[in-house]
């Protein structure tokens, strides 16, 4: 496993915020196959309940890429708003393979191990998801932003509202009314 | 939407939102009075809002993130997986990832294909596995299976697969872009059947046949991947695999799974004929014959297991000409061919890959086919599964019992059930053994295993044997070969005595069966030779001598006419063996004179086998009879004869043991010719000089062997019990000097006996030794004190020994230990004052003694225990005739009572003197009964009589 040394990781995320939108091209790769190997060596030591806590592993991640020594890094929510997108992309990503091997994709997917822990209407959920999602940002950003936080952050409500600067009740807000939005686009 | 709009709608949904359940009709109704279109987008967006905050998405996220965590695979593209290098990934799976691979070192650059397990699988299982495995993968060779060529692990421990490397495509694509005409495609799937038939007489089931793994190359050759590697990583197979990782780790595609493996039965050469049936379904109709609705298990399981498929041809829609001519062409044979193949029920598909394959010719040349013979074809397999049991016999012999042999193709591939037994025992045997029994040290538990399966169907073999001699001939081995696992005394095994015995009786009942038929076999004659022994042997274990003496020699006759014939070492063997047990059982049951003979014979015998046979065993053999020559000695009085036998034994023993230190029967015997030593030098449950010094040399010697014997195997009783009785020795004799200690050591024998009376709690030994210890341990604790724990002791070692003496009248041993431990207790109230108590069980002892002396008048232990008793008498009458005070005649009559009572015990030891060898044990004795009685006279002759 390639790990990058912190030094790289901060120099990016810094790089980043001060607007170098190729820096975090070049921090996606790195921090993304981080986040994915250990929520899958996470779920793999913890088969039993397959359990995944995003903050946890954020946390851990954050830990592993840049070190507990850097109180200066002020922007650790910044950094967990990073990390939550990249949780979105991971899972969905993997959803949104796992439909074209329902579809009767490649020869390597026919397992019934995923078929059967993975059913099709939950696959294509989490994909749908992510498009509602995206369709909610077309007209109401915070809200999007708060349930990618939230959710594929696994943040509270009260640093969701501090990473966007908002008050936890609206927050709260926001959280119900996505919710319900989202929900009743995937039913339809 | 507009942000306007949505602002409105918002707006509304959170005043709604707000409010209790009863108010939002009232609220909506006066906020979207106006706006009908508002009101349904709030209510709708309300509605949804139903359960907990975030469970919605929850949910939806866990799911994501198990699957996630089911196969994710990094892309390993450009390292390094042991001799080889990464050059790209081929495929991703259920039970991990496909890579494309060179050899580092290779000039030619052949390309390999590695399978990398997927970690999470239970990595030492599967690699142990895989080990044994690998044996036989790496044998099959044959044109259309693509060769395993090595396995291993990476740095991070998971195991990997190397497989020559197949360029080519799914047979079901290749058939579809060469358009390959029908007959053509049947051609080739008979080429599959003929891999797939070639790897069942190797006794190797595919288990997960699918296009995917039969790949077509540019040449047109079939090539099946995977062989065997499925149930490498089947859950099946790995014990510890708790139910909730099936699922998740059962690698098998639902469109090719057969029933059986659905519902997680066995699985079965039948099983890969059904899948090679859904195959040949989609090379003849482009269709699969299952459809699901959802891939959820109970979906999969109704559609396989319940939903016949339609027929081949109904499947084609007659669309256009061709389609319509295929529809024709499947119609009849082909649909039937492909039916048979898709039985729900094993039993009724093709017998074999051959027969399928044979079908599919006699169809291509215009034959009537098997397949429309239903009926007529499943009673004719029926009737075949009979008559190959003989064969699935063999396997179970030599697969399972001989052990660390793989039997390649036995023509068993027909004998479906009977396969399907033999087979689950060969896996039980092969891995879940195979490693663990190479060396013999500790593998005691894994045989436990083979043995529970290997009964269960063994007995059900065996109601069909009737009839059938070479069945039963192989079923007597087998038989004896579990009894041996069961129970066999000399080797390592799980102590399961009346197991053992039922499985000698069951060979033997087969084996007398032969022989009457057919008395001139070698084996059969061997087999009953043997089983007469070991039977005799396991009885003889449980207590019952006498028992064990006949039968054994019921056998010494059959084993000297097989030992008459030239050239057998192993036969003269049995004799030398024969020899030894029954000496044995002379000496339990008090027959001292005839075990010396037995054993000097036995002696010679084994000389002259050494001299014929030489060998390490051989040896070993001698020095077995040297100690069994000093044990007649012992019983016979000769404790310097004794010595000098042991001292003999040991020399030969020490010299293998020390040339070969792994052999553990050889530090076994060094052990237990010390603990003779030790025995004569001065323990007081034997015959002895009196030299503790020396004895405790001894022990201290044989103490070191014991304790590494019981932790090299620790799950097999017998070096336990060995220890157990090595701490009891040592303990009797560190109790006068030591009693602290020897207490210590009391008690860790009897924490060693308990837990193996746990196991088996009737063990007639370890309850022997659970009485020794209880009784040598109330010594010590009076010594320091604890006078009524020493009490409980005694009483239930008195118990105990009452037990097993009830178990044989016959035994004098246990009936000398009873005596013994009365006279104990006796003393112990005597100390206590309590003179009535005393005499009550010194009474018990001389009638039982008596008793026993009358019955087997040669057997020193009950003359020296009743004579012990005697003495007690005389001096307990002797302390009363002291008692001043007591008028003279009553002193006078209780002196009178002791001298008759010494003068019983002198002539008890005068007649050891005349009867049997005489040492420093008898004659001090003999002496000291002779000196009291001397007193006794005197103070009588004192008291003016």
């Amino acid at each position: 496993m390639v790990t990058p040394s912190a030094y790289n990781v901060t120099e990016l995320l810094l790089a980043w915020r001060g607007g170098d939108q190729g820096a975090l091209e070049r921090l996606m790769p790195v921090v993304y196959q981080e986040l994915r190997r250990m929520a899958g060596s996470r779920l793999r030591r913890e088969r039993s309940d397959h359990t995944l806590q995003p903050t946890a592993l954020i946390h851990e991640a954050y830990l592993r890429l840049l070190g507990q020594d850097h109180p200066e890094w002020q922007s650790r929510a910044h950094f967990f708003g990073f990390a939550a997108r990249l949780m979105r992309q991971i899972l969905v990503d993997h959803a949104r393979r796992h439909n074209v091997a329902k579809r009767g994709g490649g020869r390597a997917k026919e397992s019934l191990d995923e078929a059967v822990i993975y059913s099709p209407e939950r696959a294509a959920g989490l994909v749908a998801l992510d498009e509602a999602l995206d369709r909610l940002a077309g007209f109401d950003q915070r809200k999007a932003r708060v349930v990618e936080l939230r959710f594929f952050g696994g943040l509270s409500l009260e640093e969701t509202a501090a990473a966007l600067g908002v008050s936890v009740g609206s927050v709260r807000r926001d959280v119900r009314l996505a919710e319900a939005w989202l929900r009743r686009e995937l039913q339809a | 939407m507009t942000p306007e709009r949505w602002r409105q709608i918002e707006e509304n949904f959170q005043a709604a939102a707000d409010c209790a359940t009863a108010e939002r009709v009232a609220v909506l109704d006066q906020a979207c009075a106006a706006d009908l279109d508002l009101r349904r987008e709030v209510e709708s967006l309300l509605a949804a809002q139903a359960g907990e905050q975030g469970t919605f998405m929850a949910a939806l996220l866990l799911e994501s993130a198990s699957s996630l965590a089911a196969t994710h695979e990094e892309d390993l593209t450009g390292r390094r997986v042991g001799a080889y290098r990464v050059t790209g990934l081929i495929g991703e799976g259920g039970m991990g990832a496909v890579y494309r691979a060179v050899r580092d070192d290779d000039q030619y650059h052949k390309e390999v294909a590695i399978k990398l397990v997927k970690p999470g699988l239970d990595t030492a299982f599967v690699l142990r596995r895989f080990r044994y495995e690998r044996q036989i993968l790496a044998k099959l060779e044959h044109p259309y299976v693509a060769r395993l060529l090595e396995g291993g692990t990476t740095a991070d421990g998971r195991p990997y697969f190397v497989m020559e490397h197949v360029a080519g495509q799914p047979i079901t694509d290749y058939c579809v872009q060469e358009q390959l005409p029908l007959p053509e495609r049947l051609k080739l799937f008979r080429a599959i059947c003929e891999a797939v038939q070639y790897a069942h007489q190797n006794l190797i089931i595919h288990r997960d046949l699918k296009p995917s793994n039969i790949l077509v190359t540019a040449d047109g050759v079939p090539k099946l991947l995977d062989f065997g590697i499925a149930k490498l990583l089947d859950p099946e197979f790995i014990p510890e695999a708790a139910t909730q990782t099936v699922t998740a780790l059962r690698a098998m595609t639902p469109d090719y799974a057969s029933p059986e493996q659905v519902r997680g039965e066995q699985v079965t050469t039948a099983t890969d004929i059904y899948s090679l049936g859904v195959v040949l379904y989609e090379l003849l109709t482009g269709q699969r014959p299952h459809r699901f609705e959802n891939f959820s298990a109970g979906e999969i399981e109704r559609v396989i297991c319940k939903t016949e498929p339609r027929k081949p041809s109904a499947a084609v829609e007659p669309t256009t000409a061709a389609a319509a001519k295929l529809r024709k062409q499947l119609a009849g044979d082909l649909d039937n061919i492909v039916l048979q193949a898709l039985c729900k029920e094993p039993a009724r598909r093709y017998q074999s890959a051959e027969q399928f394959s044979e079908d599919i010719r006699r169809h291509l040349a215009g034959l009537p086919v098997c397949a429309r013979q239903d009926t007529l074809t499943y009673r004719t397999g029926k009737f075949v599964r009979r008559h190959k049991l003989g064969v699935a016999a063999t396997l179970v012999v030599i697969l399972s019992l001989v052990g660390g042999i793989v039997a390649t193709s036995y023509q068993a591939r027909r004998a479906e059930r009977r396969f399907q037994q033999v087979r689950k025992l060969a896996n039980t045997f092969l891995f879940n053994i195979h490693d663990e029994i190479q060396n013999l040290p500790g593998s005691t538990k894994a045989r436990e295993m083979v043995v529970t399966t290997a009964l269960e169907y063994l007995d059900s073999l065996a109601q069909e044997a009737a009839g059938d001699p070479t069945l039963a001939r192989e079923l007597a081995v087998a038989y004896q070969k579990v009894g041996d696992v069961q129970g066999d005394p000399y080797a390592a095994n799980l102590g399961h005595a009346e197991a053992a015995m039922k499985s000698y009786q069951k060979s033997l009942s087969l084996a007398e069966q032969l022989a009457a038929r057919n008395g001139g076999n070698l084996e059969v004659r061997r087999t009953l030779a043997q089983n007469y022994f070991k039977l005799g042997t396991v009885i003889s274990e449980t207590g019952n001598k006498l028992g064990a003496q006949a039968t054994m020699r019921q056998g010494v006759g059959p084993a000297e006419a097989l030992a008459e014939q030239p050239g057998e070492d192993k036969d003269l063997v049995l004799v030398i063996n024969y020899y030894m047990r029954i000496g044995n059982t002379q000496l339990d049951t008090g027959d001292v004179a005839g075990a010396l003979g037995t054993y000097r014979h036995l002696q010679l015998l084994s000389e002259r086998r050494a001299a014929r046979y030489p060998s390490n065993r051989a040896k070993m053999a001698v020095a077995f009879a040297h100690s069994n020559v000093g044990e007649a000695r012992v019983a016979l009085g000769d404790l310097t004869g004794a010595i000098e036998s042991y001292r003999q034994s040991l020399v030969i023993l020490e010299a293998l043991a020390q040339k070969e230190p792994s052999n553990l029967g050889y530090r076994r015997g060094v052990m237990i010719g010390y603990l003779w030593l030790g025995h004569l030098s001065a323990n007081p449950r034997f015959f002895n000089l009196g030299d503790r010094a020396a004895a405790l040399g001894y022990y201290r010697k044989a103490l070191p062997i014991a304790e590494g014997l019981a932790v090299t195997d620790a799950k097999n009783v017998f070096p336990r019990s060995d220890l157990a009785g090595a701490y009891l020795d040592i303990a009797d004799i560190l109790t006068e000097d030591d009693p602290a200690q020897a207490a210590d050591i009391y008690r860790r024998a009897l924490a060693i006996t308990r837990s193996l009376l746990e196991a088996e709690p009737d063990d007639f030994r370890f309850l022997r030794r659970q009485a020794f210890c209880l009784r040598g341990l109330a010594a010590p604790l009076e010594r320091m004190g604890d006078r009524q724990g020493a009490h409980q002791h005694l009483r239930q070692a008195l118990e105990t020994f009452e037990k097993l003496a009830a178990r044989d009248p016959a035994d004098v041993k246990m009936h000398a230990e009873l005596q013994a431990t009365l006279n104990a207790l006796g003393d112990f109230a005597l100390r206590a004052g309590d003179t009535a108590d005393a005499q009550e069980h010194y009474r018990r002892a001389v009638a039982i003694g008596e008793a026993a002396v009358a019955a087997t008048p040669s057997y020193l232990y009950s003359q020296w225990r009743l004579a012990d008793s005697y003495l007690r008498f005389g001096q307990l009458h002797a302390k009363l005739a002291t008692g001043s005070g007591r008028p003279k005649a009553e002193r006078a009559a209780n002196q009178r009572e002791a001298c008759a009572w010494h003068q019983k015990t002198l002539a008890l030891w005068d007649r050891w003197s005349q009867q049997a060898v005489s040492s420093p044990f008898n004659t001090s004795r003999r002496d000291q009964a002779a000196r009291a009685l001397a007193q006794c006279e005197a103070a009588l002759t004192a008291l003016g009589n």
